[in-house]
């Protein structure tokens, strides 16, 4: 049974890729800018320390989501603090927050039962277990970053390229950069259930890296990132299924073969340009 | 609005313990094109970041436009020393000129019309209007330069502040720069920071000279003792100073 006839056979199937397309809408709209400001290592202490919460949330029998959500935002909270205010001890304090939250999370799980099977679906994503009401949480969760980003895109713009001019402009250049570190922890939350919270740091940095290659504004950016990103969980989630491969890994590898070929194309485009360029001045 | 554009009285500013700038007094009338002329580590930048409010004084009291800096700044154009951006940011020219536009523009969306128009006329002043569409990394050093003066004026400033702007321009760009300067001096007052005296005394109507204490000359006056009593040495402003 190919991929296809399974996708229209199996409910389950449809959940997953429907959790696919609105992971791949959040990366596309929040990987551009943690590309373009460099943030990929707050964004993975960010999504380490999330399992800090989905542990605890666990263990006190709540929804491990909302764990993951409060424990996420906590996050990002403390580690713009740490970055805006003690840069020069930044990239200690952020793996220090990065092994404590998984620390947390590990130890309360570990006094949970049934817990192996758990945390390894945490780590590395269970796309295949994706209910209706995740999707309603990915939705929502969409819904506010889209808001957020479509009120005050010209804000999180100018902060992310120019922060002293912005600060000049009247920008509250501290509000607006833990803002959209919030909507980085946000976009951690809606990918734990695709790929899980170790390959998420992929999902949100690769595509929009492709996408880098080949546009020339933060918007387009988001655009085509936001497609590389279907093209990887949906191609993933197709080479997962026949094999019954890990789906959080086959869809990170798509999208680091993806990143492969970009650059590669990229340096070749570069080549043809100059080499036409000096073909066009001997002429002249 | 005849209040001074600024006035600094007794400023002493500095970083962790050593004062940079000491007992500064200045006042900039409405206008003037003010060069700011130092050597290196004399605290020209300070200066301008306590006149911004990017820095608070020790001491002393900073109008800028008569209130408060950090009120009044945003009628201020900036172009600062170095970019401190990546060239390689995804953004257009002209996406970088509407930037200047926060601060009078609406909080919420997008860039207004007359947002973008004063946009197009701060391209059209440093005639920059053909390569609007063009990524900021493609630009020449000169244009790169005119690009981050467009920003700065996309705000309609009343006092237009440059740092060092032909650090890293060719001669003729230099030239070309102020002239621009010179005509744009009709509608704001300037301050531009360079170390290379002989070139701003040509344009300006005074030179503040900064080595830890402000001295002001009229570009007339700036002899040969002065620039080496600044300077600590001779240099070769002094054919220039007295050429005038």
């Amino acid at each position: 049974m190919s991929f296809l006839d399974a996708l229209l056979a199996h409910p389950f199937l449809q959940l997953a890729l429907g959790g696919g397309v609105l992971a791949s809408v959040g990366c596309g709209l929040i990987g551009p800018f943690v590309v373009v400001r460099r943030i990929g290592y707050l964004a993975g202490g960010i999504a380490h320390t999330a399992l800090g919460g989905m542990g605890i949330a666990y263990y006190l029998g709540l929804e491990p989501l909302g764990g993951a959500l409060a424990a996420a935002l906590a996050a990002a909270l403390i580690i713009g603090w740490v970055s805006l205010n003690w840069h020069e001890h930044e990239d200690m304090l952020i793996g220090a927050l990065w092994a404590v939250g998984m620390a947390v999370g590990i130890l309360f799980m570990s006094q949970t039962r049934g817990y192996s099977v758990d945390l390894m679906s945490y780590l590395f994503g269970n796309i295949l277990l994706v209910t209706p009401a995740d999707l309603y949480l990915m939705g929502g969760l969409i819904a506010v970053i889209l808001g957020l980003i479509g009120l005050f895109y010209k804000q999180f713009v100018a902060v992310c390229f120019d922060e002293e001019f912005a600060r000049l402009r009247g920008v509250p250049v501290t509000a607006f950069y833990l803002l959209l570190l919030c909507m980085v922890a946000l976009t951690v939350v809606l990918l734990i259930q695709v790929v899980g919270l170790i390959l998420v740091i992929a999902l949100i940095t690769l595509p929009a890296a492709v996408a880098g290659h080949w546009t020339r504004s933060l918007a387009g950016m988001m655009a085509l990132a936001t497609l590389l990103a279907l093209f990887s969980t949906g191609g993933g989630l197709a080479l997962a299924y026949a094999p019954d491969l890990p789906a959080g890994a086959t869809i990170v590898l798509v999208s680091a073969a993806v990143y492969l070929v970009s650059t590669a194309g990229r340096r070749w485009v570069r080549r043809r340009v100059i080499a036409r360029g000096a073909g066009g001045g001997s002429k002249a | 609005m005849s209040e001074p554009l600024i006035e600094l009285k007794g400023v002493t500013a500095g970083y962790e313990r050593s004062p940079v700038i000491e007992d500064v007094d200045l006042v900039m009338p409405r206008g003037e094109f003010l060069g700011l002329v130092g050597p290196n580590g004399g605290g020209k930048s300070t200066l301008l970041r306590v006149v911004l409010g990017l820095l608070a004084p020790w001491r002393g009291s900073v109008r800028l436009l008569g209130r408060n800096p950090r009120r009044s700044r945003r009628r201020v154009g900036y172009v600062p020393q170095y970019a401190r951006f990546s060239r390689d940011f995804p953004i257009s020219v002209r996406e970088v000129v509407e930037t200047g536009r926060l601060g009078r523009t609406r909080g919420m969306l997008g860039y207004r019309a007359e947002d973008r128009q004063a946009a197009e006329r701060a391209l059209s002043m440093v005639e920059l209007d053909a390569l609007a569409a063009r990524p900021i990394g493609n630009l020449s050093g000169g244009q790169f330069q005119r690009a981050l003066i467009a920003r700065a004026l996309a705000c309609e400033p009343e006092l237009l502040i440059l740092d060092e702007p032909t650090a890293n321009v060719d001669p003729r760009a230099e030239t070309h720069l102020f002239e621009l300067l010179r005509r744009l001096n009709g509608y704001m007052g300037i301050i531009v920071v360079s170390h290379d005296v002989a070139f701003v005394t040509r344009y300006v109507h005074r030179v503040a000279c900064l080595n830890r204490t402000l001295v002001c000359h009229t570009a007339e006056t700036l002899t040969a003792e002065v620039m080496e009593n600044l300077y600590g040495h001779p240099i070769n402003a002094v054919q220039h100073a007295s050429e005038l």
